[in-house]
């Protein structure tokens, strides 16, 4: 059995470790997470002028996005796709936003450039399509 | 900052609230047993403001109505409550204060630990806001569950709207509300979604746990080891996780208040505290979903402590605890849609329990996730268990083996789930187990604390016995 003396300075040494431990974990190899972007502040900040240009009255939006585009979608694409939409979603709020075309205003994701052949095939002649820039649309199928 | 520090203030009312009811319960004045009842009253003013948040909403009152509503009676409530004790009871806040304003030769041991505690703290809570504010939406899990959920309640303001999910988007529609509840109040008092809001709720919950670790543990053990579990507790928070907004750091703060309460009625047989250790795994299941696997395997040990001690009745207390967020969890779940992502046909779960192959993978990732936990540049695992070595147990190791239980019960509760998961298995450990870890790693804290020597008892003594307690019954 050790004697309190002996306990006493083991006891700061493991709160000094502690202490030292803590801080390479703090300031010198912090988890990867908390040094790179999430991107959640850009993407709401690209989804700001998109807010804006939606009539208040619309609660329900659409989305599409590259992942459409794609025959054979890879897991890659799919977990970005993950992100992005439900950053969409998030920023969005309280509209909802749904994956597809079926909508009076749906916005776009696109990085592909053949995004358009993709929405003259499958939405109606005469649909607008503004563009927010960085690869973000949004589209106003005109229904009579 | 300013709305940081302003969204701290709107959460202080009703933790005042629940320090004053588990205060009612358990009387016992020193600082240890205030600051253990000012974190199980945020603990519980959080729980119990997110329930009647939830029925006020289902009775058509619109969230900002309700939420400011609330705001303004809990601070009138707390304003007559002290008024009126002051009146009929003025020596009990007088022997409060003089609780609070009580000085004790501290040796110089002490205050070298208390100097690294106060170190500890400074570093930890300046980079918990740091790196909460480089990322004020959190991470995946707040935008598409916890935050997203209040967001919409903040925004619609509308009453319905939680419980028609076809009209807003979650990941997991049942996941337990307790968290957005409390953001979307917050925000409704505050008449703004500010980012800052679910940073100093998650504050509260990170920093609640080396808070409560640091009272109770001296109030069981003395001073020092208090301030020692706190420091490694500080030194440990897990931002990678915390910094995101999940609720998990809130469900590891029930887990250790509920070990906490079930150690204390081990000692000292008095069923408020299997009443409180009953709230606090009822809120445990309101908190997140794997709370409820929690109050399931609490309740089994507060029945097996009561059959020990030939007291079944005293079982009751906890069920009386329980009851009533349990019946919250029951009215969410049953209004909300309800599908498990963890659901999986019989015969797929009996081939996955049959393969051996899973459990070692399992087992693996048990060890070698534990020996990382932290991410320190020499594993905790390795640094506690060489103090534990040297210090040794002490006799406490044998009240300590509820604690153990319900912390193994909850593990082995996890790796049940992963053997019988319908997700690639791979993907699944690498996406939660470092959170499942973190949910029992403060309990586990306290249990070592708590079974190994002291360095020595410290000026805590006036404290550590019931008998000495000043309370009037």
């Amino acid at each position: 059995m050790l004697t309190k003396e002996k306990r006493i300075l083991l006891a700061i040494v493991l709160t000094v470790v502690s202490l030292l431990s803590g801080l390479y974990v703090f300031f010198v190899k912090p988890p990867l997470v908390l040094t790179r972007d999430s991107g959640a502040q850009n993407w709401e900040a690209r989804m700001k002028p998109v807010k804006q240009a939606l009539p208040t009255e619309v609660k329900t939006v659409g989305y599409v996005s590259d992942l459409d585009l794609i025959d054979n979608p890879t897991r890659e694409n799919f977990f970005a796709e993950i992100d992005e939409f439900s950053l969409t979603a998030y920023s969005m709020i309280p509209r909802m936003v749904r994956q597809g075309l079926n909508y009076e205003w749906i916005i776009g994701n696109f990085n592909k450039p053949e995004f358009r052949k993709y929405l003259d095939k499958n939405l109606p002649s005469g649909y607008e399509l503004h563009d927010m820039g960085f690869g973000i649309y949004l589209i106003h199928v005109n229904t009579p | 900052m300013t709305n940081f520090l302003i969204s701290l203030l709107i959460f202080l009312p009703k933790t005042l609230l629940g320090f004053f009811i588990v205060h009612r319960i358990w009387p016992e004045r020193c600082w240890q047993t205030l600051v253990i009842k000012l974190v199980s009253g945020f603990v519980l003013g959080a729980g119990i403001s997110s329930a009647l948040m939830l029925f006020a909403l289902r009775a058509g009152i619109p969230p900002s109505t309700y939420a400011r509503s609330e705001f303004g009676f809990t601070v009138f409530l707390l304003i007559t409550m002290t008024i009126l004790t002051y009146h009929s009871q003025p020596l009990q806040i007088k022997h409060l204060l003089n609780v609070l304003r009580q000085k004790t030769n501290i040796s110089w041991p002490e205050t070298a630990l208390l100097v690294i505690l106060l170190l500890a703290f400074i570093l930890s809570s300046g980079t918990f806001i740091y790196y909460s504010f480089q990322h004020p939406h959190g991470f995946s899990d707040a935008w598409t569950i916890w935050n997203n959920l209040a967001r919409y309640i903040f925004r619609s303001n509308d009453a319905g709207l939680i419980f028609d999910t076809a009209r807003y988007f979650r990941i997991h529609y049942d996941y337990p509300a307790m968290y957005s509840m409390n953001i979307a109040g917050a925000w409704s008092v505050l008449q703004s979604d500010s980012t800052r809001t679910p940073i100093a709720f998650t504050f509260l919950g990170v920093f609640a746990i080396p808070v409560a670790l640091w009272a109770s543990v001296s109030y069981l053990k003395g001073n020092l080891q208090g301030a020692i579990v706190a420091t490694i507790a500080l030194m440990t928070p897990h931002f990678g996780l915390t910094v995101g907004q999940y609720s998990d750091v809130f469900l590891a703060l029930n887990i250790l208040l509920t070990g906490i309460f079930l150690y204390s009625y081990q000692i000292k047989s008095e069923t408020r505290f299997l009443l409180l250790a009953g709230l606090m795994a009822g809120f445990a299941a309101w908190t997140k979903n794997e709370g409820l696997l929690f109050l399931a395997i609490s309740g089994a040990v507060s029945d097996w402590l009561v059959i020990r001690n030939h007291r079944t009745k005293h079982f009751l207390a906890f069920i009386a605890g329980m009851s009533l967020p349990l019946l919250v969890v029951i009215f969410f779940k049953t209004n909300v849609f309800y599908r498990s992502d963890l659901a999986s046909s019989p015969e797929k779960s009996l081939l996955h329990l049959l393969d051996i192959s899973r459990y070692m993978q399992i087992a693996w990732a048990y060890l070698t996730y534990s020996w990382r936990f932290g991410d320190w540049p020499i594993s905790p695992v390795l640094i506690l268990s060489v103090y534990a070595i040297l210090v040794r147990f002490s006799a406490e190791i044998k009240n300590g083996f509820a604690i153990l239980s319900l912390l193994v019960l909850q593990q082995t509760g996890y790796f049940l789930i992963y053997l019988i998961t319908p997700h690639d298995l791979d993907w699944h450990i690498y996406t939660s187990l470092t959170r499942l870890l973190l949910h029992t790693y403060p309990l586990a804290l306290f249990w070592l604390f708590i079974a190994l020597n002291s360095p020595y008892k410290g000026t805590s003594e006036t404290c550590s016995s019931p008998s000495t307690s000043a309370t009037p019954t």
